[in-house]
């Protein structure tokens, strides 16, 4: 029981960071942009999320400063795929490849260390006072950090944004229809520039989790590949929430089960690969049956005049 | 409200009815989701206004004015040649690396300078050079061949490790073989394990759509974690403190190409390759189909191309090229396997493959990487720059490249002013 416990706790933690990150690629992927940079700009908001909890000293901060520089280097490639018709493929993949070493080399400017910052204020958990007396649910759900309850409201409040209202409806004809939104007289670029902010947003809550919710610090490459695995999750949920969450919990488990298992299995190296096997396995398996792609997606778009 | 554009509506609109020459438009947009061979190297979308754009519209053309439109005539001429975006970018690129080194604390003519005379100012600083860009220059080439044909081969680490894995094996446990035949035959299993890895992402665009560059990158993942186990378990030599195997078999081991260095012949290989592909794809049917493919996959279906064999036989050149990576490092470099060896070759192949459009130019263009990686490592002595900053370069490059439009528009930021000038002139007549 005790392993099941604490299997299902670290599926949950482990879920968190995927699942914000998730949110935020499905409202890139339906506005029509592709999301193959989350990985980047998960990483940035994870550094931002050191940074600002460095510089201030409140973990708090931190998650401001996290959203902030997502939202910054999303908004870059963004730019570049709008207004300069950027290969959307090249730009997100040089977007990695920037995020990267920029924050690599950062963290040597600011903390003279090679890959590893300091350790800075952490957000502490939140305890909720009923709940953590209930036996099993307690050990679950009595005391987790702030992150992770924050997922539950702000998953619904998505869910509500992208299927009811006019903005939701704009953002997927962005996707879907461009020319449609065009000649009602909307900008297409506006609604992708916005979708653009709120992913951004929501992967520099996925990126401080990972730093300053599970961590203390800034490891350099520390999202190892979380942000194509929200992508692979976006994919395997036919680009809805619902399904998209279900996805990174998929992803969460898997993870869970790997740490899991590397303290029992000689070769750890094998039981490292099962989130990447998922993956695969999840990407190859049902894409052909979510032909919920998003018609104008990766395309760039010319605005009508 | 559509009408409330501002100026950019002024700009010249994408010319449909003039400057077909200019061949942006047969090769489609330069956003496509499926990458065109060489992007940058076909004068960015909607090919260039035409210089009588900015005449004043009506009222005879005063010679001024003729004069300033012949001149942007010719900068737009010389822009449209693919190298100088891609010099412009380099340039961009650079002068935000110094934006980046000065917000360090540091001097960027300082540091450009340490990042030169480490790669080029000395004898070590040169072999280091020539040691740094024989993976790159495969790698390069890897992913350029895989752009060629509007794939985006990002498992080239990957594959570079399987490649590795593979000559290591036959390297280590073939014995008794001349020299002659057990360096090929080294090769040709780095080949095919690079190739063997470069399968799966192919094969599942073309059964179920899945995008190569996710499942690409996965497999990356895998197979570090596979060489991990290798060279930690079955392979790991006796008493080493480090994950590596046992040294090759002197008959598998690369020669020096220079005395007191670790440069092997491996380079000049990887040249010859770079020759081989350029003519492959430049006069063999074969390469007429990778570059028909890349350019429009389904007008390419209509023409009776097979459009996924093709897909799939770009797919294992590019493995090929990224398994040869891996091997020629442990045939030459360090002699044997080790856990992790590659500093992500992999990915910097992107930046060289797009920086160089052809397999030729790749040549230079992983020469300049590979001085740049070099000039890195001598960063991390006196200053608190690290290597990785060759890697946010790298991305800016990247992403410079990815959009013509913004170098395009960079250097013809003195449109405006000019036509603004040239109204005016017109205005007052």
């Amino acid at each position: 029981m005790d392993t099941v416990i604490s299997i299902l706790n670290s599926t949950l933690r482990l879920t968190t960071p995927i699942a914000y990150v998730t949110l935020g690629a499905v409202v890139l992927e339906k506005s029509g942009l592709n999301a193959l940079s989350m990985e980047g700009v998960m990483l940035s908001g994870a550094f931002g999320a050191v940074l600002g909890s460095w510089a201030t000293g409140s973990a708090w901060f931190g998650v401001l400063a996290a959203m902030g520089c997502a939202i910054l280097v999303s908004l870059l490639r963004s730019y570049l795929a709008i207004a300069h018709q950027a290969n959307q493929t090249v730009s997100g993949v040089g977007l990695n490849i920037l995020a990267g070493g920029a924050t690599a080399m950062l963290v040597k400017v600011i903390w003279g260390m090679d890959g590893r910052s300091d350790q800075v204020v952490a957000l502490g958990d939140w305890t909720i006072p009923y709940v953590a007396d209930i036996p099993v649910v307690g050990k679950l759900l009595g005391q987790q950090n702030p992150l992770v309850y924050l997922l539950v409201p702000i998953a619904l409040w998505m869910i509500l944004l992208l299927n009811k209202t006019a903005f939701g409806l704009r953002v997927a004809a962005a996707g879907e229809h461009p020319e449609v939104l065009s000649s009602l007289g909307l900008r297409v670029s506006r609604y992708r520039y916005l979708s653009t902010i709120l992913s951004g947003a929501l992967s520099g809550l996925g990126g401080a989790y990972l730093s300053i919710g599970q961590l203390s610090f800034f490891n350099q490459d520390m999202t190892s590949g979380r942000g194509f695995m929200a992508l692979a999750a976006c994919v395997f949920g036919g680009w809805r929430v619902g399904g998209a969450l279900a996805g990174s919990l998929l992803f969460g488990f898997a993870n869970a089960l790997q740490l899991r298992l590397q303290t029992t299995v000689r070769y750890t190296q094998f039981v490292q690969m099962i989130p990447y096997v998922v993956t695969l396995v999840v990407l190859s398996g049902f894409i052909k049956r979510a032909n919920a792609a998003p018609a104008a997606g990766g395309k760039p778009y010319q605005e009508q005049e | 409200m559509p009408e409330t554009k501002g100026p950019r509506q002024t700009e010249g609109r994408p010319g449909a009815h003039e400057a077909p020459s200019m061949g942006s438009q047969a090769h489609g947009q330069p956003g496509s989701p499926c990458m065109q061979p060489g992007a940058h190297e076909t004068p960015p979308m909607g090919g260039f206004p035409h210089a009588g754009d900015l005449l004043p519209s009506g009222g005879r053309p005063k010679a001024r004015d003729l004069l300033k439109a012949r001149d942007l005539l010719k900068a737009r001429a010389l822009l449209s040649k693919g190298w100088l975006t891609t010099m412009l970018s380099l340039a961009i690129a650079l002068l935000m690396g110094a934006v980046f080194i000065l917000f360090g604390g540091n001097n960027p003519i300082e540091i450009y300078g340490k990042l030169f005379s480490g790669a080029l100012g000395s004898r070590t600083g040169i072999m280091q050079t020539l040691l740094q860009a024989t993976p790159l220059l495969f790698c390069g080439l890897a992913v350029s061949v895989s752009m060629k044909a509007g794939l985006l081969n990002l498992g080239v680490e990957g594959q570079l490790y399987m490649g590795a894995l593979a000559a290591a094996l036959v390297g280590i446990y073939v014995k008794g073989l001349p020299a002659f035949l057990h360096i090929p035959l080294c090769m040709l299993f780095a080949m095919a394990g690079g190739a063997a890895w470069a399968f799966l992402p192919v094969w599942l665009k073309i059964k179920r759509g899945t995008h190569e560059v996710v499942t690409a990158l996965m497999m990356n993942y895998i197979a570090i974690l596979f060489v991990d186990y290798m060279t930690n378990y079955p392979l790991r030599t006796k008493n080493a403190t480090v994950a590596q195997s046992d040294v090759l078999q002197a008959t598998a081991m690369l020669p020096k190409l220079v005395a007191r260095s670790q440069v092997t012949p491996a380079i000049i290989v990887g040249m010859v390759l770079a020759v081989v592909l350029w003519f492959m794809l430049r006069s063999t049917t074969l390469g007429y189909q990778i570059t028909l493919v890349g350019s429009n996959r389904s007008a390419s279906a209509a023409t009776g191309v097979p459009v996924s064999r093709i897909m799939v036989i770009t797919m294992l050149i590019s493995g090929v090229c990224a398994g040869l990576a891996g091997g020629m490092e442990v045939m030459g470099t360090h002699g044997r396997l080790i856990q992790g060896f590659s500093p992500g070759y992999g990915f910097d192949g992107i930046a060289v493959a797009v920086l160089g459009a052809s397999p030729l130019s790749v040549i230079v263009s992983a020469l300049l990487f590979g001085a740049l990686r070099a000039g890195g490592m001598a960063l991390s002595y006196g200053t608190n720059m690290s290597v990785k900053f060759i890697n946010a370069l790298q991305g800016v490059i990247i992403l410079l490249i990815a959009a013509p439009m913004l170098s395009y528009r960079i250097l013809t930021a003195f449109d405006r002013p000019l036509r603004r000038m040239s109204r005016k002139n017109s205005e007052g007549v």
